[in-house]
This record gives C-alpha cells, structure tokens and sequence, in this order.
C-alpha cells in the first residue's frame, strides 16, 4: 500500500516534470500548463473526474444560463461571432462567484499581495504576466480534490513558479524544495506553508518571517528567519539591503569555494594520474 | 606505534584501536557521501533510489546524522587516544615514525612529482609518506569543519541565537564545497594510491590486518627499514 503511494507520487513527479517542462516551453503568462487550463472548451470526462466534477453548469456560470433563455434581458455575447472565442476566458469570468462556497479563501485572496496587485495592474517583473485571478492558479474544472499534501507542494512549484521562476528554481536547490519536492517529504514546507495560499505574503521582514518558520522550527527568531531561502537578486528593492548584502556575501564565498575545489582536486587528479603513468612505465620496463 | 616483531617477516603497522577507527571512518564516510549527496541531489533518479532505500527523505536525512555521529566519535576516540598515548604511556606524537608532519614531508612532495615527471630518484620515505600523513590530517581537520557546519545545519534555531541567519547559507556552502572535495579524493585518489597502483595492486592489506612485510617496507618505506633492521636496535615510536 505505501509501495503504490510512492510509486504513483514517483510518476506525479515524472509527470508534473514534463509539465514544468511544457509550462517553461509554453513562453511567459501561461500560468497552468496548456491543454491544462480551463478555456471556452469544456473536457467532460476530466471535468466529472475533478473536484468540482458534481455541480451543474448553472451553480457557477448561473447569468449566462439565464441570458441563452428566450426574451432574457441579461445579454450573452453572440456565440457565433468568431472573436468571441478569441476573448480569454479566464479572465473574463465574475470570480465573485466562488466565495460562495469558499468563502474564507476568497476573503484571503483579497487581503493579500495578488489582489493587491491585480488593483494596481502591475505585472511581474520576470514573466510579465498580471496578477492571477482564482482561475489562474486553480484549474477550476479540472483539478482534482484532496491530493496528499505533496501532489499539492508538487503543483504549487510549478503553478507558483510559472510566474516566479527564479523562486521556484531558488526553492528547489534549497533544503526545504530538496527534502518536499524533490524527494516528496510531507513533512517539508512547499511554497503556501509560509506564503500562506491565499494570501500571498512575501515574506520580506524577518520579524514577520520569523512567525512563520516557527510553524515548524519552534524557536525561530528575526535572525533565524534572516536565512535566505531564495537566494536570487530577483525582485528586490531598495528596501532589502540587507538580503542583498547576504547575497553577495553568498556569491563570494561560493566563488572562492568553487575555485578553491577545482584547484585542490585538479592537483591531486592530475599528480595521481602522472603518477600512475609512472609507475605503469616502470612495470613496463621491467618486464 | 612501534614497529613489533609480529612473525618473521613482518611487522605491526596500525594498532588494533587504529583499525577500528579505519574501519568505523571508512564505512561513516562511504554513507556520509551517500546519503549527503541523495540529500543535495533529491532530483536525481539514483538519489530518490537511495531514500527510497532509506524510507524517504526523512530516513535518508537521519541516516546521515546517524553516520555523522558515529564518524564524529571515532575521530574523537582518536584524539583521545593520542592523549592517553602521551601522558599515561609517555610516548612521542612527533618526530620520524610518527604522522607529525615536518619539512621532509614539504620535499618529499617535490621530490616525488619530480620523480612521477622522471626528473630524479624516488625519494626515501619512512613510516608515513607525505599522501598517507595528508590523508590523516585532511580527514582529522576536514572533520571537524564539516562537524561544525553539519550542527549548525541540525540545529540552525539554536546557532543563530548568537548567529546572523545567513550564517546557515555559509555553512552549507561549505559542507557542500568541503563534501565535493572530499568525495572526489577520498573516493577516487585515496583507493587508487593506496590500494590500486601497480606497486601495491591489488590491495595493501596492513591498514586492515595492521601487518605489514618487510618486502613491502623495503620496497615503500626504505628510511623506516634503514631504522627497524633486525640486529640494528630498536625500532623508533
């Protein structure tokens, strides 16, 4: 039984892999994988396999029910124009909807930076996409319900990293991203245990962070949580000085390690190697 | 660390104690490697092999302190034996027969590239080479260092009560930097000089069964035969 489980969150990993490969291929501001995401067009099968898989068309999309009936006064756009089909349809949707089942998720999103940024129409610095709406980051007809908290991590890099992928690629050479995501450890924290789901905090004062590592490392203080988790001078301001200095720090003593092994293993591969050839001649002779 | 007349034609060359600590060294570094780099490199199929082995990230991770610990007292058991060997059986921890380095040593390097480069003689080495006492010394220091670093990584909320937090990216910096060092000598050089090289292939036994022949000291260490010559007094400590 813990065989299976593994071995299915193996090819989990195997999958989600080509995905993140798909996504990465699939250019900037595709923030689920394609093929992947919900559209105009509507994958049946997939979508009674999903989470949301037993509600009718109408408990969501209620007012375009409403506008197909005869003499309905709420307009549909007309199904036959062509560049109808062309508007996105992600954006297009009234996720006002959904906090009617999720009403606590809904209220998150809105305190938190997403939403904030959507207000201001800023985009991200590294992919240029806008901030994502619930639609964005969540298949809504598609995605399956209650994954184990790794298939959840497992997604979250690639969903999160879609639109940050110099964090996601900081998190994974990290021991949180090697031990969670790598090698599939519940126990490890995937992007949402400290930036929270909805919410979506960035974690840049370590007084604030420091709460947050303490979920798991009881004991955790500001300068615990000044350990840089996403090593990369992506998105910083003027107002990280201090991470920024961290870095450079970081960069140096990794240089001059890097430089300090080749040198030391050189000279021993290339003194063994004379030697050998040495010794070799010498049998050679010998005989 | 005498050279005691075991049987004719041999000699004792690593205490009983040593070879324990040898053996316990090897294997703790074997897994120490292993599971460290299955850590680092979780991605990799042979690492997720390797923690599936080990029951997962959290086995592998704890086989890794298992293993760290263990290396860790033997390198200690050592240092105080060398303490015990000093002041209770008053012997000498520096000087010929003994893993002190000198300026010897310093020469001796030169003047055995200069040998491998076919620029003069094999130079004359007695109980410990200068590789073997660079062995010694990488593994007695290199542990320490990767001890320190390895408990801040452990207890990182405990060290930066009085440590700034990128302190924990430094000190896995360099228990990465020292590890790859390490690996790629103590894996690939330390067999091939010790065990694999024409004059010793296929194996030299002694760091195992402490026995050494007085072939093989002629041969290798022709300084210490000069001094341990039988009927020619007693061997140096």
């Amino acid at each position: 039984m813990a065989l299976s489980t593994k071995h299915r969150c193996r090819a989990a990993g195997i999958i989600l892999a080509l995905l993140a490969a798909l996504v990465l291929a699939g250019g900037a501001g595709a923030s689920v994988p394609p093929g992947m995401e919900s559209s105009w067009y509507l994958d049946l099968g997939r979508y009674q396999a999903g989470a949301h898989g037993k509600l009718a068309c109408a408990e969501c999309h209620a007012k375009q029910e409403l506008a197909l009936k005869p003499g309905s006064k709420t307009a549909h756009p007309d199904t036959k124009d062509p560049k109808y089909l062309m508007t996105p349809a992600l954006r297009g949707y009234d996720y006002a909807q959904c906090q009617r089942c999720h009403k606590s998720a809904y209220a998150r999103y809105h305190l938190g930076k997403h939403a904030e940024a959507l207000k201001k129409g800023t985009k991200t610095k590294q992919t240029g996409s806008l901030s994502p709406v619930c639609g964005d980051c969540h298949q809504v007809h598609y995605d399956p319900a209650r994954l184990d908290r790794v298939e959840l991590g497992r997604r979250q890099t690639l969903v999160c990293g879609a639109c940050h992928p110099a964090q996601a690629a900081t998190y994974l050479t990290d021991y949180h991203g090697q031990a969670g995501d790598k090698l599939g450890w519940d126990k490890a924290a995937f992007c949402s245990d400290c930036h929270g789901a909805h919410e979506v905090k960035s974690l840049k004062s370590p007084e604030l962070t420091a709460g947050v590592c303490w979920r798991c490392h009881p004991g955790s203080n500001p300068r615990f949580a000044a350990y840089v988790v996403h090593p990369t001078l992506v998105d910083l301001t003027k107002e990280d000085a201090a991470k920024r200095r961290s870095l450079y720090l970081i960069y140096t003593v990794s240089a001059i390690l890097g430089v300090l092994a080749v040198c030391v293993v050189g000279f021993f591969y290339g003194h063994t190697f004379l030697w050998m050839l040495r010794e070799i001649q010498h049998k050679l002779r010998k005989h | 660390m005498s050279e005691r007349e075991l049987e004719k034609g041999q000699v004792e060359r690593f205490s009983v104690l040593n070879r324990l600590l040898h053996v316990l060294v090897m294997v703790g570094f074997l897994g120490l490697g292993i599971t460290g780099f299955s850590l680092f490199f979780g991605g990799a199929w042979w690492a997720r092999a390797i923690a599936w082995c080990l029951g997962g990230a959290a086995g592998l991770a704890w086989t890794h302190r298992f293993l760290a610990v263990m290396t860790y007292a033997a390198v200690m058991a050592h240092l105080i034996w060398l303490l015990y060997y000093k002041l209770v059986l008053k012997g000498r921890l520096t000087g010929p027969g003994t893993m002190f380095p000198g300026w010897t040593d310093v020469k001796n390097v030169f003047a055995h590239l200069g040998w491998a480069l076919d620029k003069g003689p094999m130079p004359r080495f007695d109980r410990f080479t200068w590789w073997e006492k660079m062995d010694y010394w990488a593994v007695l220091l290199g542990m320490h260092t990767m001890g320190i670093t390895g408990l801040v990584l452990w207890f990182p909320e405990w060290f930066t009560q009085w440590l700034p937090g990128y302190f924990i990216n430094l000190a896995l910096l360099l228990h990465l930097f020292e590890a790859i060092i390490a690996v790629a000598i103590k894996f690939v050089v330390h067999p091939i000089v010790a065990h694999l090289r024409p004059e010793v292939w296929p194996a030299d036994t002694s760091i195992f069964t402490g026995r050494m022949s007085h072939q093989r000291i002629q041969q290798g260490h022709p300084a210490l035969w000069e001094r341990i010559k039988p009927g020619e007094g007693e061997a140096g400590s």
